[in-house]
């Protein structure tokens, strides 16, 4: 299929392939992310942010620059990950808090958190550490996502709306009702490839909904099947392709063509999606099997799987010495996975701890993000943070954060898309 | 040849075509579903329903993945956990139901449901909702009606039960310190038998004690009957023992029988003096304190300081009225006991020491009560625009009145008489009461007059001063009593400052500013008061909610374009619920009737979408607990400026008042010597 190519290859060429997609999950993530994390729950989307290209931000967030930000029930602990130790929290007004997205804005001077528990999203300000606002927001909201320069969008999946709060008044100014029901559980995956526009799912709809981010509406829908829904989902810079996960047991991921809004393939596997940072290859993790895919072919050929024991979740990448390694964050085994992405094999296993299990419960999440050339992923269970250097695929440690730690956010460099 | 190597390739692509077909339907069979979250969609019962009966199972339908583990708990309206373990349906994981089980036949009330779910994809949710169960649902022109029709009436029966229990404590505490200080001692050193005091003293003390059970009983059977949904009942009094207030009136019942018992025994002669003498003011201290316990000070302004005030304003009224009792009830019987020779001495002395008593007594109650009166109403307007301050206001009057009188007395009357004119007079009050042969010299009359002979001059000053002295005395006793029950109406309304916005029952409307509107939450329940920009409702009331959003330029009504909502958190109860708001006839103004179904401080954040701008402000509501009387956490006083001189009075008092209990103390030191 002919598609014009010209803009996104100069795009690309000037941006140095930056990272793409919005997509909450981990590490590796996000259009938002200056500083490490996409949301940990959506290992969807592009490249890492220990990208040789974030060194040459730099950082005026001195208050936090460096530091991970890991967010407990109780307390959030600033962690120095060289030290391996927390150098400072923040307790007051925080309580039994039920943590979900967290977003570093792109000049690094806050960090917003969605506070679920409240319905609200908090305000960190890294530059004096402190908790400086606390934004109402609908109910039910996990995701969050940075699209623009001065928004946050925050999913409540109880509307299946994003509300969008302005990073500088720190106010709610537009509701974007996105789901076709009017709830379901959603993501949003932008990319300044795509202009105003954004792909938005839900697990309710089997569609790709179209927003614009300026008009601050759904302005159209892509079906992708008759059943089950859309939820993970990432962006392929080189071909201009964006995957959409179809959920509700299809299992499948629907391959469209962002220029024509189009679906032009479906993949037989489906799960958490995460970008190279080079934005070649992608990883899909469907189950015990990472699939490599190449994001350069608009087949979307598969270069080869490889098994990884433990329910690998939350994958995360560091290239050195010319050979790319995966890190996953496991579920069912206290450990992160190392694996070496080019020979498609697992070289190492390191420490991280253990998160909750139910009884009965055969599938998990865990998160993990990457900042500074370390990965970090909590272990709730055990209430630490796992910090791995990525660089000597060592752990540097678990630092005791507090029982229930379940996010962590980097500040550090790192770019936008 | 051709056609049988178009069959054969038929074949081929047939038999592919079935192994991929089988290969698909492996994969598909083992394909795990991976998908995003599961969150509720619908429920059975759903959230804020309203029954007429418990039903036997809890549905919960939930979207988007299925579930792998759910935790499900029902709580009832007693607290209690009425569910079973949760079930994940079979052949649909997106079902999870919850037996319900319940014993009691009367099931009405709030149930709470939390739900937690591991969903496929390994996300946990979490989220709560409610239904009520009823014989009739409450709707909101119900509730206004309710509110509309009640006034804020106090109980009759708890201000009296609470009155006549102050009379009781007052004369359980006064009456034995009163007797052990002014009148043992002194008809010890006069040749009295003790057995004359003691007839007397059992008897009035009996009374009070049994006066003192029947008050603690009647004022338990008041409350047990304003918290059962249909009045007094076993279940009722089951219900409000089982409250922390309930405790308490266990603890006071308990007491008050055993005083009123110890006292019966001693009216018997079964009991040695020290017994119920000791056990009287004992049981009237143990039954005060946890009276103050649960008072308005210790409630509203700080538990130690609040019982402390309390406790000893009640004890100074004792020390002051009890110890009149004493005078009046037993001290006629002791002097007419006496040598006739001695009994302007012993009633002299008796008095004497009474004094201090009393002195002390009146200090006690003059600071305290200056005090409370800076909690409680710190300003003129608390005293004239409510019912606590009017109350107060009429016990001041009459506290001045009796103090008037008093000195009076003291000062006035018994001075018109000599010292000789005096002991006469006392002489022949007593004589006038007592039966003849005791002592008398024949010379007075039992009408108090004397015999012909004497300066009929003197002899009528005396007689008409005394007289008068009785009738002041008698009326200064009365003054007091009228005190004391007034007392009782004063713990059983609202405080001044607490009723300082609204009367109990008018709706509650808190304010917030948004950008360029108003949004208003009224509250309007039967029992609803506004406090400090708070709003106070009975914990499982039904509540009526309006949410109004308005210009702030033009005072025009703004309508939703989204739904209004509250979300009700508790943060002490672990308790989350959203209330959806349905517009009412009234532009721009939306309404719910619910429960707040746990106790104390609820935090309710009220949100809509006024002509597109999102707004969302936070109230407090305050759910005071069932069985509890007005019950607040502490608020800050204003300091007025009536609140200083109130505070400089209080320091007049105690230091004059101090003075004088030491000058009383000295002289009457100076004249045992």
């Amino acid at each position: 299929m002919e598609r014009p190519v010209t803009r996104r290859r100069f795009v690309q060429a000037t941006s140095g392939g930056l990272a793409v997609g919005v997509a909450g999950c981990l590490g590796s993530d996000d259009d938002d992310d200056a500083g490490g994390n996409g949301d940990d729950h959506d290992h969807d989307d592009h490249g890492d942010d220990d990208h040789d290209h974030n060194d040459e931000t730099a950082t005026d967030a001195p208050g936090s620059d460096g530091l991970a930000y890991a967010f407990a029930p109780d307390r959030i602990a600033i962690v120095d990950p060289e030290a391996g130790e927390v150098v400072d929290e923040l307790t007051d007004g925080i309580s039994s808090a039920e943590w979900g997205d967290t977003r570093l804005t792109r000049d690094r001077d806050k960090i917003f958190a969605i506070e679920n528990s409240l319905e609200q999203v908090v305000v960190i300000d890294t530059e004096t550490r402190e908790l400086i606002e606390r934004v109402d927001i609908g109910p039910g909201a996990t995701h969050m996502y940075h699209p623009v320069e001065d928004e946050m969008w925050a999913h409540a999946d109880d509307e299946g709306a994003f509300y969008v709060i302005d990073t500088d008044s720190l106010a709610v100014t537009e509701i974007v009702d996105a789901g076709l029901e009017g709830e379901g559980h959603g993501k949003l995956l932008a990319h300044e490839d795509f202009g105003t526009k954004a792909y938005a799912t839900n697990v309710n709809d089997p569609a790709a909904l179209i927003v614009d981010l300026e008009a601050y509406e759904r302005t159209g829908s892509i079906d992708l099947g008759e059943e089950g829904g859309t939820h993970y989902k990432a962006y392929a810079p080189r071909t201009g392709l964006a995957y959409f996960e179809r959920s509700g047991g299809v299992g499948t991921t629907a391959v469209v063509d962002t220029a024509t809004d189009e679906v032009v393939d479906e993949l037989p596997f489906s799960g958490g999606m995460s970008l190279t940072p080079d934005e070649e290859r992608m990883g899909i993790l469907d189950g015990d099997e990472l699939h490599l895919l190449d994001m350069t072919d608009e087949e979307s050929e598969e270069i080869g799987s490889v098994t990884v024991e433990g329910g690998p979740d939350a994958l995360g990448y560091h290239e050195v010495d010319g050979t790319l390694y995966g890190f996953t964050a496991n579920t069912t085994t206290p450990d992160v996975a190392v694996v070496d992405v080019d020979a498609l094999e697992v070289v190492d296993r390191l420490e991280a701890g253990d998160i909750e299990r139910p009884d009965g419960a055969h599938h998990l999440h865990r998160s993990g993000v990457t900042g500074g050339g370390y990965f970090f992923t909590p272990a709730d269970a055990d209430g630490t943070v796992a910090i791995v250097d990525m660089a000597a695929r060592a752990l540097v440690g678990q630092v005791p954060v507090g029982e229930g730690v379940a996010r962590v956010q980097y500040v550090g460099g790192g770019t936008e898309r | 040849m051709p056609m049988r190597t178009r069959d054969s390739s038929g074949r081929r692509l047939a038999t592919l075509a079935v192994c991929c077909a089988i290969v698909v339907l492996v994969l598909a069979a083992v394909a795990m579903p991976v998908a995003g979250h599961a969150y509720l969609s619908d429920s059975d019962p759903a959230n804020g329903d309203r029954l007429e009966a418990l039903p036997e199972t809890v549905t919960l339908e939930f979207s988007g993945d299925g579930v792998q583990v759910a935790d499900v708990t029902v709580t009832g309206p007693d607290g209690e956990d009425v569910s079973g373990d949760a079930v994940i349906d079979p052949d649909d994981d997106r079902l999870v139901s919850v037996s319900l089980e319940r014993d009691d036949t009367d099931a009405d009330g709030i149930y709470t449901v939390d739900w937690e779910i591991l969903a496929e994809d390994g996300h946990t949710t979490a989220g709560s909702f409610f239904f009520s169960v009823g014989d009739e649902p409450v709707d909101r022109e119900s509730v206004l009606e309710a509110y509309a029709d009640d006034e804020d009436d106090v109980s009759i029966a708890t201000t009296a039960a609470k009155g006549a229990l102050l009379l009781a404590v007052v004369a359980l505490v006064g009456v034995p310190v009163t007797a052990a200080v002014a009148v043992y001692p002194v008809v010890g050193r006069f040749g009295v038998a003790p057995s004359v005091v003691d007839r007397r003293l059992t008897r009035v003390l009996a009374g009070a004690g049994v006066v003192l059970f029947g008050a603690v009983l009647a004022l338990g059977v008041a409350r047990s009957a304003s918290i059962g949904s249909s009045g007094l009942s076993l279940e009722a009094i089951r219900t409000f023992a089982a409250t922390p207030l309930g405790h308490v009136w266990l603890v006071q019942l308990l007491v008050a029988a055993l005083v009123a018992t110890g006292l019966l025994a001693g009216v018997r002669g079964s009991l040695d003096r020290r017994y119920w003498l000791g056990s009287s003011l004992a049981g009237a201290v143990v039954v005060q304190a946890t009276v103050s316990w649960t008072s308005h000070s210790a409630t509203l302004v700080d538990r130690l300081q609040g019982v402390t005030v309390d406790f000893a304003h009640v004890a100074g009224a004792g020390l002051w009225l009890g110890g009149l009792c004493v005078l009046a009830a037993v001290l006629p019987t002791v002097l007419a006991d006496a040598e006739a020779g001695d009994r302007d001495r012993l009633a002299a002395d008796a008095i004497r020491r009474y004094s201090i008593v009393a002195l002390t007594g009146v200090t006690l109650a003059l600071l305290t009560g200056l005090i409370l009166a800076v909690w409680h109403a710190p300003t003129l307007a608390h005293l004239a625009e409510t019912t606590y301050g009017t109350a107060l206001s009429a016990k001041v009057l009459l506290v001045v009145a009796a103090l008037g009188l008093g000195g009076f007395t003291r000062f006035v009357l018994l001075r018109r008489l000599d010292p000789d004119r005096e002991r006469s007079a006392l002489e022949r009050r007593v004589r006038g009461r007592g039966s003849s042969g005791r002592g008398s010299d024949g010379r007075v009359r039992e009408n108090g007059g004397r015999e012909a002979g004497d300066d009929p001059t003197v002899d009528e000053t005396a007689s008409t001063t005394s007289t008068l002295v009785t009738r002041v005395l008698s009326l200064e006793v009365a003054l007091l009593v009228l005190v004391v029950v007034l007392s009782g109406l004063l713990t059983s309304t609202p405080t001044a400052v607490v009723a300082e916005q609204t009367d109990a029952g008018d709706p509650v409307t808190l304010e917030r500013e948004y950008d360029d509107g108003i949004v208003e939450l009224t509250v309007g329940s039967p029992s609803v008061w506004g406090e400090h920009g708070s709003a106070f409702v009975d914990e499982g009331e039904p509540v009526v909610f309006d949410v109004t959003f308005t210009s702030a330029s033009d005072g025009d009504p703004l309508e939703s374009d989204r739904p209004v909502t509250i979300l009700a958190h508790n943060e002490r109860a672990d308790t989350q619920l959203q209330f959806d708001l349905e517009a009412t006839e009234e532009p721009g103004t939306y309404s719910t009737v619910q429960t707040l179904p746990d106790p104390l401080w609820w935090e309710l954040r009220v949100s809509g979408s006024p002509e597109g701008t999102y707004v969302s402000e936070w109230v407090d509501v305050y759910a005071v607990p069932d069985g509890h009387e007005h019950v607040h956490e502490y608020a800050p006083l204003e300091e007025t400026g009536f609140t200083h001189l109130l505070r400089i009075g209080a320091i007049v008092v105690g230091i004059t008042g101090s003075l004088a209990v030491a000058v009383e103390t000295v002289r009457f030191g100076r004249r045992q010597r």
